[in-house]
C-alpha cells in the first residue's frame, strides 16, 4: 500500500501546493481485571490512510480504510475537493516552515514484546494484585488494568519525505475504592492513570504492581476515617503525578501555538500565553524550568519523528521561571519565522495532526523529599490526581487529589481527605520555591489527552520530582 | 453506508466462521465530514469513512471480545479466531447466562438525505454565514461544523438481529471580541432544520453583550442557566451515576437510595431512545431493544440503565443500554430527556433579584465527591449579573463547587423549552434552562 500512496502523490503533485499521506495500523490490547473477575479483555485493530493537501493555500484532508490505490486516489481527489471548499473562506495563505524531507525509520527500542507475553501471564498479575486489595474488608471495588499498543506508521510528503516507524507502548495500574459510613474513598497506584511507556513488557514488570497492591488497599480504608482537608492558604508540597498533570493543563495545554492562535476557541479554548509573552513573561519561579522532549528514553510522548515529518527534538518552554517557546507545526511556526520543533501528532490514520504535547518535563531540583518536609511549618502534601479544572484560557484551575497528608512543624500528622487546591496559574507558578532532586523524578504516561474536534486523544507524558508552592489555597 | 443487508450478511458470515457455543457481531459504519473554522477563516476540513466490526464470544461463561476495522475474509477469520483465544484465556463470568434473544426493535426514523449527502461546500456556505454576523461588529468567529451518517448492524448466533441507521448535523461557535466572547450551538438530524445565521447571530449578541466584562466577587448567588450549561452537567450525571455498575458499587448518589427523594418535586429525568426529539436509537450494543427509563421522577430516583450481565447481577433484564464491549463503563442513557416547565428564559431573567445568567459551562468535573454529585467547573462565553430583573453588566468568569443534588433541588424555575445537544460521545441529551437559588461559586478568574 505504501507504493501506491507514493505512486498517488506523485501524480496529484502538480495539482497541490503540498500533499502527505499516513498509512497507519494500530494494534491494541486492553485488559481490565475488576473485583476479582476479569471484566474484560479486548482486542483491536485498525488500518487505513489519510491524505492531506495544501491546494491555493488551503487545507483539505479526507481518509479511507479501504487499501487499494483507486482508493487512495479517489481519497486524494476528495481531499483536493475539500481544500477547494476551504477556500471558499480563505483570508490568507497556509505556509509551511522549512523542513528537509527525512527518509529514515524509527523504532521503540524494548526489551520484551508486550504482544509476545501470554494473556495468561498478563492476567495473573492482575488477578493477584486484586486478590490481596480484596483482602482488605473495606475495599468494595478492586481494578486493574493493562494496555499495550503496537503502531506502524508511513509517513510520505509531495518533498520527498519517506519515514517508516514502529511505537510500542506498555501501561498498567490497579485501583483500590473503600466504601464506608457513607464515603468513598479510591486509591491508585502508580498513578491514577495508571502509567504507560513507549517501553516493552518490562516497564509493566518494574512496576511491582502485586507488591504495592496491600498499601494501595490500606491507604483508600485509612482514607475514611481521615479527616476532611481543611480550608485556608498552606504550603503545599505535589508529588509526581498530580505534579504531572499540573504542568499537563497549566503549561502544556497553553503552550500549545495553535490553541494560542485561536484554532481550539471553540472548542477547549484559548490561551493566556500570547505570543508577545514570549521570551519577557514571568511564568513562574527561578525553580521552574520546563521542556518539551519528545527525545527522552521510554516516555510515553516519545517517537523518531512528528506526524509531518518533523524529527524529535528537546526544545526550552520555559527557563528559570521566564516563557521562552512553544509547542509549534510547520504552519504556526512560520507565522513566528521558526521551524517547527515536532510537536504535530494525529490519532490514527482518519485524524490530522494537530499540536499535542510529547514529554513536557519539570526539571528536576536539588532537594531531598524528607528534608522538604522538614522545612515546612504548616503544610499538606499530596497526591494522585483525583479530579481536574482549568478554564478556557488555562488561568483559574482546580484538583482534587486522592490522598493528602497534613504537615505541621516539618512532621507528617497523618492523612486528610478530599484535599482540593486552587489557584491562578502565573501565580501558583511563581510560589514555587523547591523542586526535589533527579532521585525522585519519573516521567508519568497520560494516555488521555483530549482535543481537537472530531475529538483526538493524544499518549503524553511529564516528568517531574515533588516541588512546593507557598500559600496556596486549599479546600472548598 | 452499506444498508442492511450488505451489514448483516457481513455479520452472518463472521458468525458462521465462529466456532463456539455463542457469539454476537456489531457493525458500526460511519461517514463524517467535519470543517472548522477559527480567525474567521476555514483552518481545518476533513472527511473519514470507516466501519468497525465488533465480535465478542462466549466459550461456555468465557467471553473474548475483539474488534477490527479489516472486513475482508482473511481479516474476518482472524477477527473471529483472536476472540476465540482470548475466551480461552478468560476466566468464567458467573453473571453471564446469554447473548440477547430480542425481537426486532422497531423502527425509527432518524436517516435524512440531506444530512448524509451534505459536502464541503454547502458546510462553507453555512460557515460564511455564522462569520457574516460576526463581521458585523468587527469580531472574530470561530466553530466547527459536522454532518454525520452512522449505521450500526447487530446480529448473534441465537438469530436475533437489528439495523439502524441515522444522521446528525452539529455547528457550534464562539464569537469572540478583545475584551469577550459569546457562544451557541445547534444540533439536529436534518441538515435542512439549519439556520446557521441564527447559530452565528446568538453567539455575536452574546459576543457584544459581554464586552468588558467586571470582576464580580465569588459566593452565592441566584442563576439562570442555559441549556447548553445543563447539558454539560447532565452528561456528567449520567457518567457518574446513571448506569448500573456506580449504583452496585456503591459510588454514586444513586447507591442505596432508590425511591428515595433525592432532588426537587419538580425534576424528572427519563431515558427514551425511540423519541425522535433526541437522537434516537432503538436497541444497543447487545442487540436488546431500549426501554423508556425514568431515572428521576418527581425528584425520587427511580432506576438506573442496564446492560445483559448488569442486570443479571441483579435478577433483573436488561433496559437495553449496553454500550460497546471494552469501555470502561457497561450501560449508560444515550437519549436523555430532562422535563420542561412552563416559563420562558426571559420570565425567568425578570424573576432574578440579584443573580446570575450563564450562557456556557465548561471543564466540569463531577468526581469530587460522586456520593454528593460535588461538581465543579467555569462559566464561559458570556456571563452576565442581572439586578431586580434586568441584566445590568457582563462579569467576568467564576468556578463553580456545588452538589448538584442540592442544586437540582433548588431549581424555582424550568423553561418549557428544551433543547437538543448532541453529545461527543454517545446520543444527545433534551434539555431546558433551569432557575436554580443559591449556586455556590468558589472562585474567579481574570477575563
Ligand atoms: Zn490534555
Amino acid at each position: 500500500m505504501k507504493d501506491a500512496l507514493k505512486n498517488v502523490l506523485d501524480k496529484i503533485r502538480q495539482a497541490v501546493d503540498y500533499a502527505d499521506a499516513r498509512l497507519v495500523t494500530t494494534r491494541s490490547e486492553k485488559i481490565l481485571v475488576k473485583n476479582g473477575a476479569v471484566d474484560s479483555i479486548a482486542d483491536e485493530v485498525s488500518r487505513g490512510f489519510g491524505i492531506r493537501v495544501i491546494v491555493d493555500g488551503c487545507w483539505g484532508f479526507s481518509s479511507s480504510s479501504v487499501l487499494t490505490e483507486a482508493e487512495a486516489a479517489r481519497v486524494a481527489q476528495e481531499a483536493i475537493e475539500i481544500a477547494r471548499a476551504t477556500k471558499l473562506l480563505k483570508k490568507w495563505d497556509v505556509v509551511l516552515s522549512e523542513e528537509e524531507p527525512k527518509v529514515d525509520t524509527y523504532e521503540t527500542r524494548i526489551i520484551k514484546d508486550p504482544f509476545s507475553v501470554s494473556l495468561d501471564d498478563k492476567i495473573s498479575i492482575l488477578l493477584e494484585a486484586d486478590r490481596i486489595m480484596r483482602k482488605n474488608r473495606m475495599i468494595r471495588v478492586s481494578e486493574g488494568s493493562m494496555q499495550f499498543y503496537r503502531i506502524d506508521k508511513v509517513f510520505l510528503s509531495t518533498e520527498g519525505a519517506d519515514i517508516e516507524q514502529t511505537i510500542i507502548e506498555s501501561g498498567a495500574g490497579i485501583a483500590a475504592t473503600a466504601i464506608g459510613n457513607g464515603d468513598v474513598q479510591k486509591r491508585s497506584y502508580p498513578a491514577s492513570w495508571g502509567d504507560t511507556a513507549t517501553r516493552g513488557f518490562e516497564f509493566v514488570q518494574e512496576m511491582k504492581l502485586v507488591d504495592n497492591a496491600e498499601k494501595t488497599a490500606e491507604e483508600a480504608a485509612a482514607l475514611l476515617k481521615a479527616p476532611e482537608c481543611p480550608t485556608g492558604e498552606l504550603d503545599l508540597i505535589i508529588c509526581g503525578s498530580q505534579l504531572a498533570l499540573q504542568v499537563h493543563e497549566s503549561c502544556g495545554h497553553p503552550t500549545e501555538l495553535d490553541r494560542v492562535f485561536g484554532t481550539e476557541a471553540s472548542f477547549a479554548g484559548t490561551s493566556f500565553l500570547t505570543v508577545e509573552k514570549m521570551g519577557n513573561f514571568r511564568y513562574g519561579s527561578e525553580h521552574v524550568s520546563i521542556f518539551q522532549d519528545a527525545t527522552c528514553e521510554g516516555g510515553l510522548g516519545t517517537f523518531g519523528y512528528d506526524d509531518e515529518g518533523v524529527p524529535a527534538q528537546r526544545t526550552p518552554i520555559v527557563e528559570k521561571g521566564i516563557f521562552v517557546g512553544y509547542l509549534t507545526s510547520r504552519e504556526t511556526a512560520a507565522k513566528l519565522n521558526r521551524r517547527s520543533n515536532g510537536c504535530m501528532r494525529a490519532d490514527g490514520w482518519n485524524r490530522i495532526p494537530l499540536i499535542r504535547m510529547t514529554n513536557i518535563n519539570l526539571e528536576p531540583g536539588d532537594w531531598e523529599l524528607e528534608h522538604l518536609i522538614r522545612d515546612t511549618k504548616d503544610g499538606l502534601m499530596v497526591d494522585s490526581n483525583k479530579s481536574w479544572s482549568i478554564d478556557d484560557k488555562r488561568l483559574n484551575f482546580q484538583f482534587g487529589t486522592e490522598i493528602a497528608w497534613r504537615i505541621k512543624n516539618g512532621k507528617i500528622e497523618g492523612l486528610v481527605k478530599n484535599a482540593v487546591y486552587t489557584g491562578i496559574t502565573p501565580e501558583f507558578w511563581a510560589s514555587c520555591d523547591a523542586v526535589c532532586s533527579a532521585k525522585y523524578w519519573h516521567i508519568w504516561g497520560i494516555p488521555s489527552c483530549g482535543k481537537g474536534e472530531p475529538m483526538q486523544v493524544a499518549h503524553v507524558a511529564h516528568g517531574a520530582s515533588p516541588a512546593r508552592f507557598r500559600k496556596v489555597r486549599v479546600g472548598v | 453506508m452499506l444498508g442492511e443487508q450488505r451489514a448483516l450478511e457481513i455479520l452472518k458470515k463472521l458468525l458462521s466462521m465462529v466456532e463456539v457455543e455463542q457469539a454476537e457481531a456489531v457493525l458500526l459504519g460511519k461517514a463524517s465530514g467535519l470543517t472548522r473554522f477559527a480567525n474567521s477563516t476555514i483552518h481545518q476540513n476533513v472527511y473519514e469513512k470507516d466501519t468497525v466490526i465488533l465480535l465478542r464470544v462466549a466459550k461456555g461463561k468465557k467471553i473474548g471480545v475483539a474488534r477490527s476495522n479489516l472486513t475482508d475474509t482473511e481479516s474476518l477469520k482472524q477477527l473471529a479466531r483472536r476472540a476465540a483465544e482470548i475466551a480461552d484465556s478468560q476466566v468464567p463470568n458467573p453473571n453471564f447466562e446469554s447473548f440477547a434473544h430480542s425481537p426486532r426493535a422497531p423502527e425509527v426514523g432518524a436517516f435524512y438525505e440531506e444530512t448524509a449527502n451534505c459536502n464541503p461546500t454547502q458546510r462553507a456556505e453555512n460557515v460564511k454565514l455564522v462569520i457574516a454576523e460576526a463581521d458585523k461588529f468587527g469580531f472574530l468567529a470561530a466553530g466547527s461544523h459536522s454532518t454525520t451518517a452512522n449505521e450500526i448492524a447487530y446480529a448473534n448466533s441465537l438469530g436475533t438481529t437489528q439495523y439502524h441507521r441515522h444522521t446528525a448535523a452539529y455547528m457550534n461557535t464562539v464569537i469572540m471580541s478583545p475584551t469577550s466572547s459569546g457562544y451557541a450551538d445547534y444540533s439536529s438530524l436534518n441538515i435542512a432544520d439549519f439556520d446557521a445565521r441564527k447559530v452565528g447571530e446568538r453567539a455575536t449578541r452574546i459576543c457584544a453583550d459581554s464586552q468588558n466584562p467586571r470582576e464580580i466577587e465569588e459566593g452565592r448567588y441566584d442563576v439562570v442557566v442555559s441549556p447548553e450549561a445543563v447539558d454539560e452537567i447532565m452528561n456528567w450525571l449520567s457518567y457518574i451515576g446513571f448506569g448500573a455498575e456506580s449504583l452496585q458499587e456503591g459510588r454514586s448518589f444513586m447507591s442505596g437510595r432508590l425511591g428515595e427523594r433525592i432532588m426537587g418535586e419538580n425534576i424528572s429525568i427519563w431515558d427514551d431512545g425511540l423519541d425522535p426529539k433526541g437522537i434516537p436509537m432503538p436497541f444497543d450494543f447487545e442487540g436488546v431493544p431500549k426501554q423508556r427509563i425514568a431515572i428521576i421522577e418527581r425528584g425520587v430516583a427511580k432506576n438506573v440503565t442496564y446492560s445483559i450481565i448488569t442486570a443479571h447481577k441483579e435478577g433483573k433484564h436488561s433496559t437495553g443500554h449496553a454500550l460497546p464491549p471494552g469501555e470502561e463503563i457497561a450501560a449508560l442513557p444515550t437519549n436523555v430527556f430532562f422535563g420542561t416547565g412552563e416559563h420562558t428564559v426571559d420570565e425567568m431573567i425578570a424573576s432574578l433579584k440579584r443573580g446570575l445568567l450563564v450562557t456556557r459551562f465548561h471543564y466540569i468535573n463531577g468526581l469530587l465527591d460522586t456520593r454528593r454529585a460535588l461538581f465543579t467547573g467555569m462559566t464561559r462565553d458570556g456571563t452576565f449579573y442581572v439586578e431586580d430583573g434586568k441584566i445590568k453588566y457582563p462579569v467576568k468568569n467564576l468556578r463553580f463547587t456545588d452538589s448538584m443534588l442540592e442544586a437540582f433541588s433548588k431549581v424555582e424555575m424550568i423553561s418549557k423549552e428544551a433543547k437538543l445537544q448532541l453529545s461527543s460521545w454517545y446520543g444527545a441529551n433534551v434539555v431546558p434552562a433551569l432557575k436554580i437559588k443559591d449556586f455556590n461559586f468558589s472562585g474567579k478568574t481574570e477575563f
